[in-house]
């Protein structure tokens, strides 16, 4: 272990066994080395992808990290703007695509088991999907709808205009949970790609629709796009190679085909 | 330690405050510079300047950075690319000094101190595991091995 070689009064002393929970709260707390709203703004700098990661340090980060107001601090914090994209699969967006697109590391979310909550009293079309907090919502299909989170103990906030998040009333969770259960969307939902924005923390259509509804392999990225292995036949033509290379370039945020090498 | 500045100079006399630390380091430091410091800034508006101001929490190792720090950004005429290699320069320490700037320049209301501060230490933060930054914040209060598993499934995809 290689010890901090400074003067400074507030040098670290790390212990050598681990305190238990029985010595008294305050004295912990003194003996971190940042005060917690000091910590807040240094995390708040930090890419999404890292804040995931940083939820295990210790159960004080983690409630930090999950914090509705602190999501919204980071978001704005226009350190890094990570980008999240959402392409909806055309049926009953359950095999939504989510990617990270984040200092150039690329991931795919799990598959999300919801469905589009079209009855009750919410309307909750999409499931968003926040990497940090897995029960985030917007109210309609429209993109510029307000963004609702629904927090662990089954209470909501809604992303407001200036970035803050505001209390809704009360829903009970057991409502919630009946209205998923019984509520079914047969509409055929056209292929979408959307894009959020972290920065400026709102959702944008991309212009170029995804050339194909068959994602098989991906997302990998490479030289400033997303590429997937398609499956799907060429629109147009209806023929073409089966597979062929889907690509969405970051930069100009456009979907389009990519060459496959000839072997 | 007293700073001088090597800029030309204006043709009144410069107006000096002066910063007492922590542990009795007196420092002199222009009041253009100091107003970078909104606490000092205010009081500086308040005609509360006038006689050495005690800062408490800030020792006088810390406290002579800071006012560097603030000299350099009162300098006229630096182009924004050498002032931020002087930056980078500048915040090449140990974190604990890092934590300390942070401290003082939330202390003493330095926007530009406490974000560039906080960056380096997040930038930190981004290359280490959970252990490591326990060790570098003093975290006791880790989770138990199933806890943070628990935490770690919820969020599998960000590990892989």
């Amino acid at each position: 272990m290689s010890s901090p070689n400074s003067t400074s009064p507030r040098r670290l002393h790390p212990r050598k066994t681990r305190r238990t929970s029985s010595l008294p709260v305050d004295l912990l707390r003194n003996e971190s080395l940042l005060p917690l709203d000091l910590l807040r703004n240094v995390l708040s700098c930090l890419p999404t992808i890292s804040l995931v990661q940083l939820r295990s340090v210790c159960k004080e980060w983690c409630d930090i990290i999950d914090n509705p107001y602190f999501a919204a601090m980071q978001a704005t914090s226009g350190a890094e703007s990570p980008r999240i994209l959402l392409i909806s699969r055309s049926r009953l967006a359950l095999d939504s695509h989510f990617v990270v697109d984040d200092e150039f590391l690329v991931t795919l979310l799990p598959r999300l088991a919801t469905r589009p909550w079209l009855n009750g009293p919410w309307s909750f079309m999409s499931r968003v999907g926040h990497p940090l907090r897995h029960d985030l919502y917007r109210q309609s299909s429209d993109p510029r709808s307000p963004l609702v989170a629904v927090v662990a103990d089954g209470r909501m906030v809604e992303l407001a205009k200036d970035g803050n998040w505001g209390r809704l009333p009360d829903w009970p969770v057991q409502d919630r949970a009946r209205e998923l259960s019984r509520t079914r969307d047969p509409a055929f939902l056209p292929l979408r790609a959307e894009i959020l924005d972290q920065g400026s923390r709102s959702w944008r259509d991309i212009v170029s629709v995804p050339p194909s509804h068959d994602f098989n392999e991906g997302p990998v990225f490479a030289a400033g796009s997303i590429h997937w292995k398609t499956g799907g036949r060429d629109q147009v033509l209806r023929t073409g190679p089966m597979i062929r290379i889907s690509s969405f370039n970051l930069t100009k945020e456009e979907f389009a085909w990519t060459p496959c090498p000839e072997l | 330690m007293s700073s001088s500045s090597s800029s030309s100079l204006p043709p009144c006399p410069k107006k000096m405050i002066t910063l007492k630390s922590s542990d009795g380091e007196t420092f002199q430091i222009e009041e253009t510079a100091a107003l970078q410091s909104k606490t000092l800034e205010n009081m500086i508006d308040e005609n509360c300047a006038s006689t050495p101001i005690p800062l408490r929490s800030i020792n006088g190792k810390i406290l002579a950075k800071v006012v560097e720090f603030c000299n350099k950004h009162a300098e006229v005429g630096v182009d924004a690319e050498s002032l931020h290699a002087w930056d980078a320069e500048f915040v090449n320490v140990e974190y604990t000094t890092l934590f300390d700037y942070i401290l003082a320049a939330n202390f003493l209301e330095i926007p530009t101190l406490l974000d560039l501060a906080s960056g380096v230490v997040g930038d930190m933060i981004k290359g280490k595991t959970p252990d490591e930054i326990r060790k570098m914040f003093n975290i006791n209060d880790a989770f138990s091995p199933e806890e943070e598993e628990e935490v770690r499934r919820a969020n599998q995809w960000a590990f892989e």
